[in-house]
């Protein structure tokens, strides 16, 4: 990489500004010295965004098999047509609210893979989710989640930054639980900065005093250095926030509003390597057609909209947006125009250095275990392609040795 | 590298005599109540400096159980919260605890255990099951840790944070016997698979039904067992004894202790504990007497241990708050703390909290800091009933020279380096002055330098 | 019961719209505000307070006073340090103008107290009169002083003279002028100056020309205070867009003021009034109205003689309201009424709930099942003799509805509600929750399907059990009327009893109306008094005493309500929202 490290700026603000204490101007210089650090080209290492669709996504109506007699047959009312969804080729086609997709596979830029499941699939919510979380079933000790020990594996590679993050509110998903490294979950970008500190003088000052004296004592070096992080950081994601310019609109939706903060701060040089972002409601027992329409529209739309501002701000080739739910949907429809807990199901990797559109066939809709689709990828695959392949680390500690990463990336 | 190596543990553990070097006064007192508790305001400072430092220490440890009056109103505040089942607001009437108490040293070391017997109301979810783990915590607080055990055992919030609130001896449950061993009284290395499992038939039969503990005795093995090189058809009481009474036992309850009130690092060698773990094992694993040695000693007082912790959150925000004898809205306290990583009954996990380097990262940091801000323009936040200009006034402090000197002696293990307190006089004259507000900022600004992270 | 002023609705003539109309050449404007004629045509918002001394008369010489001034509260807010800057305040205030504060305070306001804010200049002005110009030049003086104080500069303050009449800065953003027996403050110059033209050379083009703005005159009666504000001008200028554009993200707020919102589309101004007097304070808010513009939301307003029920009357009532929505219809009219987020919450919301109504389309058929007549009451439940005890004691609601066809839909409630509460056993027992035991009663001309939560063993007689234990879930019916409660109690009473005639005929033409009982509040704040002090303990780190104190003032003052009302009126010409807050002058010990 040609870009100065963060090392490298923060020491270069830490000699600048102690040297203009020194001449008895300290409150003048710094702010110019700051901005020479922050118009640094962010570190280029790779992201990975999770987008968790819970409840269970009908994989039969995201990727629909249109010419298939047997899903005409299974689904006589939630079926859709050739005429309205989109086609990918002469058997498959999207759902007709997928255009953002549509458009990103055109573009190259999104790949699905195809009858995602595990053996003996769990149709209880909590345990599949569980599962998938933890890529262990009910009877083994599992207290933390693959990207939790991903995280372990990978600490002190996030600067001072932190190495995960959950955008939204409530409980953390438990891929992320680990024994040693807390995540964060953020709602808001104002979590970055310093309250009632309107005019920069607080973090001006806390800039100042933490490099008047690195003592031997480690552990107030420790702290300084952690506070002098912690400020740049926040200095980034709040010039990045400020200055943040984007012609993309994102759609008006709880997701594109985390996917946007999600998008400002990769801008900002945030080292931080996995966000996690979550979107409910895909649990249509019943009238599941206008659901699962917005619910995908909502979906598509926002990480089409995330993908094209990461491009515009040249961060696409690193970052990789994966999704997932936890089950597909039976194949045939229930009595209540909509459909029930099932298995196998696709999930979709967006961002570059993908192989781009269909991977591995669809599941056979004659050939069923129990009603449902069967599987032909492990889900454990995929992650460990995603471990291997995009965050270059050795998945097999982490998902268990027997899974071959998956095929999916250029 | 390790300077403990090199420190004698005959001297160590010697009562602290104070000498010219390291004087006992304010400032020593404040160290004290800063890990024996959470802080103390300027007239305990001087009754402390008053006393010796044994004798200090022996008060604090003497206060093992609250007074019946405090108790009274704190028991009857969080028994009230209870009704509405969240363990929220049992969290912040724990908070109201920590600001209020007069036994210090007793609440300090119910946070202590737990950490260390650490369980998560987010996993629970009872609250009132959450209440009883507390009382206990509290009861054995400075009691005897093989009663303590004992009941923890039994424990049905512990049972069930730990998925064995059913234990059939046809599977038997390995869960809650690893982490006795390896978390709650030995340590990694000082028992095999074996020992685990044969633990874990021990347990058969001990079960929470009904949110409460009893023995299945039908689901109980009573078969013979071997546990740690002994043979016999243990139950689980005998099986906890005899975990307790393993060699290594007073060695690793010492360690967590000295890393919690001496210092976060380096880690001292055995041989420098040896004289804590033999005090432990001689007064029949009773932990105040451990604790008095610990506080009333050399190493406690020496360059080797002040200054030598990060402030947990809870140390930092409720120490700084005791300090200045305030109080707050406890709510938003116990919210805050969550969100920067100490939520009470919300552990990170099973091991507790790390705590030392681990509290610290970008996102905590300001975290911190703005939870200040936030508790110090919350109105519900007073100084002994006041606005802290006039908390301030009515100690004769009117400047802010004088504000930072006696924050310096409460809230810092050292003097600030003379830059930084200019710097923060500097930011105090370009701000809104005299006012309360100029105070506040003052404070703000204090509170989140790095040096005030250490205690 | 005194309800006076409950009843003083006003005739609202729409000049504008029915030009014609008799009833305005009738109520020809009795008093157009002198203000007005001050006052360029601009103004977009107006308000008097036409005898501030006659409503400060009212509120210090209320009989209320005596028992507000016996709370311990009130001595303690006299030794507050704010009590004593107001009265040292006030003694300045009589030192400058040389005599009592209330005969001041008369002289002075005698004119009236107007307020305006103004399009062109984007200005606001206030206007004081007074019945003599030297006590005014006094009180001119008084402010100037106060000025200085605040600014902390000594001498003159900055002024400019204007065709021979002087201003003076009272601070950065604000000037004063003095036009014999009328004071000025405004904001901007450019709106001064218009004022001092209107005052010096006089005209017509000035506000009490509008004639939207003497529609709204002709109907003000003696209040304590009123308001005018243009809300066409407000619409057509684009402040605040969002309050105009007639939709909503709310469900719920849709349901309760969908169709305010359709009138702040289309209405060309409003009037306000608030009286103050003996029986406490009342607020009416009326605005012209026609029925076009309720298209779209006729399951709000629902035809001409469609009122809302009756305002249920049971014994211990907290609160009741009733309204006439037909709610079938706004389900499935949602998306032409709410924005585009809440639409597809609905969509979701929907999906889930027709998958609990095993497949029946919610809004077409459950909700279309039953009449647009909504009566919901809250009640004070009595613990003394029940068992288990909650700790925290919740009053007891119920919703009545009437069915359109009672022999096909009953069997249906009837296993919808069953199969709910047997969810609610499934998932309860899940967590740990106690469970319910579903039985039925059937009374004379009534049927109730009741659920009732089996204390744990152990836990019959506890006096702090979960929170549950405030509930039993019961479905009744009787003939048409479907009754949903939280508790048997209330259902059994709601079902048998015959209901008093309506106690208040003001509410049997509105369209909404609710009530909140003093006294009943009291009570249910009162059962949970242990918790509201923990609460305060914990919110404001108080120590016991404090908190006792501090929930024992809440509780006195809330002893001095008696009730408070709102309802919403549609007729053929008006739209009137009222609100009033009525006090219980005498002490219940």
């Amino acid at each position: 990489m040609s870009h100065p490290s963060l090392l490298d700026r923060r020491d270069f603000i830490k000699c600048s500004v102690g040297g203009s204490l020194a001449m008895g101007i300290g409150s003048v210089v710094p702010a110019a010295l700051c901005q020479a650090a922050d118009s640094v080209p962010p570190a280029g290492e790779r992201i990975l965004v999770v987008v968790q669709l819970t409840g269970g996504n009908d994989g039969l109506n995201t990727v629909i098999p249109y010419a298939d007699e047997a899903y005409q047959r299974s689904r006589p009312k939630l079926r859709i047509g050739s005429a309205d969804a989109l086609r990918l080729d002469d058997s498959l086609a999207l759902h007709p609210s997928l255009t953002g997709i549509a458009e990103l596979i055109d573009d190259a830029m999104a790949s699905i893979i195809q009858g995602v499941g595990y053996e003996h699939p769990n149709r209880s919510h909590f345990e599949s989710m569980d599962i998938w979380h933890t890529c262990r079933r009910k009877t083994e000790s599992r207290t933390e989640g693959w990207l939790g020990r991903y995280l372990e594996t990978a600490a002190g590679r996030s600067g001072g930054d932190v190495p995960a993050m959950h955008l939204g509110r409530g409980q953390q998903p438990f891929a992320l639980a680990s024994r040693n490294i807390p995540v964060p979950t953020v709602q808001r970008l104002e979590e970055f900065q310093l309250r009632g500190d309107p005019t920069g003088s607080l973090s001006q000052l806390l800039r100042e005093t933490s490099s008047i004296d690195d003592s031997a004592d480690s552990l107030l070096g420790f702290v300084q250095s952690n506070t002098e992080s912690a400020l740049a950081a926040s200095d980034r994601v709040r010039k990045a926030a400020r200055g943040y310019r984007s012609d993309i609109a994102y759609p008006e939706s709880e997701l594109a509003e985390k996917l946007r903060i999600v998008a400002q701060l990769i801008d900002s040089g945030l080292t931080t390597r996995v966000y996690y972002v979550q979107l409910d409601g895909f649990d249509t027992h019943a009238q599941q057609r206008d659901t699962h329409a917005i619910l995908l529209r909502q979906w598509s739309d926002a990480v089409n909209a995330f993908i094209r501002d990461l491009q515009q701000h040249d961060h696409h080739d690193r970052v990789c947006v994966m999704t997932f739910s936890e089950f597909g949907r039976r194949v045939a429809e229930n009595a209540s125009e909509g459909t029930d807990h099932g298995a196998a199901g696709p999930m979709f990797l967006c961002g570059g250095g993908l192989k781009p559109g269909l991977i591995g066939g669809h599941p056979s809709l004659t050939d069923l275990q129990d009603g449902d689709l069967k599987h032909h990828t492990d889900f454990r695959r995929v992650y460990a392609a995603v471990l291997r392949n995009w965050l270059e680390t050795d998945p097999a500690p982490i998902v268990g040795e027997e899974f071959e990463p998956a095929e999916v990336f250029a | 590298m390790n300077s403990l190596e090199s420190v004698d543990p005959q001297w160590a553990w010697q009562p602290f005599q104070p000498s010219a070097d390291q004087p006992w006064d304010r400032r020593g007192a404040a160290h004290l109540y800063r890990r024996a508790g959470f802080g103390a305001d300027v007239s305990q400072l001087d009754r402390a400096a008053q006393l010796d430092p044994a004798e200090a220490v022996a008060q604090l440890v003497a206060q093992n159980q609250e007074t019946s009056e405090f108790r009274t109103v704190a028991d009857a505040l969080a028994k009230t919260v209870l009704a509405g089942g969240d363990p929220m607001t049992l969290s912040a009437a724990w908070v109201y605890r920590l600001l209020l108490t007069p036994t210090q040293l007793l609440e300090k070391a119910t946070l202590f255990w737990h950490g260390h017997f650490a369980t998560g109301a987010d996993k629970v979810k009872d609250a009132s099951m959450m209440w009883q783990q507390n009382r206990l915590l509290r009861q054995q607080a400075l009691g005897n840790f093989s009663e303590l055990v004992q009941a923890i055992a039994k424990d049905p919030a512990m049972l069930i944070y730990l998925d064995s609130a059913s234990n059939r001896k046809a599977h038997p449950n390995e869960n809650f016997a690893r982490e006795l061993m390896e978390l709650f009284c030995l340590g990694e290395g000082h028992y095999s698979e074996q020992d685990v499992q044969e633990l874990a038939r021990c347990f058969t039969g001990w079960e929470i039904k009904n949110d409460r503990f009893r023995k299945n005795r039908y689901q109980h093995d009573n078969g013979v067992k071997r546990l740690l090189g002994k043979e016999g058809a243990f139950d689980g009481e005998a099986a906890v004894e005899i975990v307790i009474d393993q060699p290594s036992m007073p060695l690793f309850l010492c360690r967590k202790w000295f890393r919690f009130f001496v210092c976060d690092e380096p880690a001292p060698p055995d041989k420098l504990l040896m004289p804590l773990a033999e005090t432990f094992r001689d007064r029949g694993y009773d932990i105040a007497p451990v604790l008095q040695k610990l506080f009333s000693s050399n190493l406690f007082f020496s360059s080797l241990s002040v200054g030598r912790k990060i402030k947990s959150p809870v140390e930092s925000l409720v120490g700084t708050l005791r300090s200045l004898q305030g109080t707050t809205n406890t709510e938003l306290l116990a919210r805050g703390l969550r969100d920067i990583g100490q939520g009470l009954f919300y552990p990170p996990n099973v091991k507790g909290w790390d705590g030392g380097r681990a509290w610290i990262n970008s996102s905590t940091l300001l975290g911190r800091a703005n939870l200040f801000q936030q508790v110090l323009n919350d109105s519900n936040t007073a100084f002994a009933g006041n606005s802290l200009q006039e908390y301030l006034g009515d100690q004769g402090i009117e400047t802010p020279q004088q504000a930072l000197q006696q924050w310096e002696t409460r809230l810092l293990p050292h003097p600030l380096p003379s830059p930084v307190r200019s710097r923060l006089l500097q930011s105090f004259a370009s701000g809104n002055s005299a006012e309360d507000g100029g105070f506040r900022d003052l404070l703000h600004q204090f509170v989140s330098l790095p040096e005030c992270q250490l205690g | 019961m005194k309800s006076s002023w409950l009843a003083c609705g006003f005739v609202f003539p729409l000049g504008l719209l029915l030009a014609t109309s008799v009833a305005a050449a009738e109520s020809e404007p009795r008093t157009i505000p002198e203000a007005a004629q001050l006052l360029p045509p601009t103004v977009v918002a107006y308000a008097q307070i036409p005898d501030l001394s006659a409503t400060a008369t009212e509120l210090l010489d209320h009989p209320l006073r005596q028992r507000v001034e016996a709370l311990p509260a009130y001595g303690a807010l006299r030794e507050s340090e704010g009590f004593g800057k107001l009265s040292d305040a006030v003694a300045a205030f009589e030192a400058s103008l040389g005599m009592p504060w209330r005969d001041a305070l008369s002289g002075l306001t005698s004119g009236g107290i107007h307020f305006a804010l103004d399009r062109s200049t984007e200005g606001v002005a206030l206007l004081i009169r007074a019945d003599n110009s030297a006590t005014l030049e006094r009180f001119r003086g008084f402010v100037l002083g106060l000025a200085q104080m605040t600014t902390g500069r000594i001498g003159p303050l900055e002024q400019g003279q204007y065709r021979g009449i002087t201003a003076q800065a009272i601070n950065a953003n604000l000037k004063m002028a003095q036009l014999d027996d009328w004071l000025l403050v405004t904001n901007k110059s450019e709106l001064g100056k218009r004022i001092l033209d209107q005052y010096l050379d006089g005209g017509d083009d000035n506000l009490a020309s509008s004639p939207k703005f003497r529609q709204a005159c002709a109907s003000i009666a003696d209040v304590s205070a009123w308001g005018w504000v243009d809300v066409q001008a407000f619409r057509d200028a684009g402040i605040a867009p969002r309050l105009y554009e007639g939709k909503t993200d709310n469900p719920l707020a849709e349901v309760l003021a969908g169709g305010i919102l359709s009138e702040l589309q289309h209405t060309p101004f409003a009037v306000a009034t608030i009286n103050v007097d003996q029986d406490g304070v009342a607020v009416n808010a009326t605005s012209p109205h026609r029925r076009q513009w309720q298209t779209g939301r006729e399951y709000f307003f629902g035809t001409q003689s469609d009122v809302a029920p009756p305002l249920l009357h049971p014994p211990d009532r907290l609160f009741a309201a009733s309204l006439h929505r037909d709610l079938s219809q706004m389900w499935l009219r949602s998306g032409d009424l709410m924005t585009e987020k809440a639409n597809e919450g609905l969509a979701k919301a929907d999906t889930q709930l027709t998958t609990f109504f095993s497949g029946r389309d919610f809004g077409e058929d459950i909700l279309g099942s039953l009449r647009p007549d909504i009566q919901l009451v809250v009640t004070v439940q009595d613990f003394q003799h029940r068992q288990p005890q909650p700790a925290i004691k919740l009053p007891a609601f119920a919703l009545k509805f009437q069915m359109k066809d009672p022999e096909r839909t009953r069997p249906e409630f009837r296993r919808v509600f069953q199969s709910f509460i047997g969810f609610l056993n499934v998932v309860g027992a899940m967590d740990g929750q106690p469970q319910f035991d579903l039985g039925s009663v059937q009374l004379d001309s009534a049927t109730l399907i009741t659920a009732t939560y089996v204390p744990q063993v152990g836990q019959e007689e506890s006096t702090e059990a979960p929170i549950n234990f405030n509930f039993s879930p019961t479905l009744g019916f009787a003939g048409p009327t479907l009754v949903l409660s939280s508790t048997t109690e209330l259902a059994h009473r709601l079902v048998q009893t015959v209901e008093p005639p309506a106690p208040v005929a003001v509410e049997s033409d509105a369209n909404t109306a609710a009530i909140l009982n003093g006294e009943t509040l009291k009570r249910v704040l009162e059962q949970n008094r242990a918790q509201l002090v923990a609460q305060n303990m914990l919110e404001k780190g108080h120590a016991p005493a404090q908190a006792e104190a501090e929930i024992g003032t809440l509780l006195d003052l809330v002893s001095l309500l008696r009730d408070a009302r709102v309802s919403l009126i549609v007729d053929d010409d008006q739209l009137r929202l009222s609100a009033a807050v009525r006090v219980d002058s005498e002490s219940q010990e």
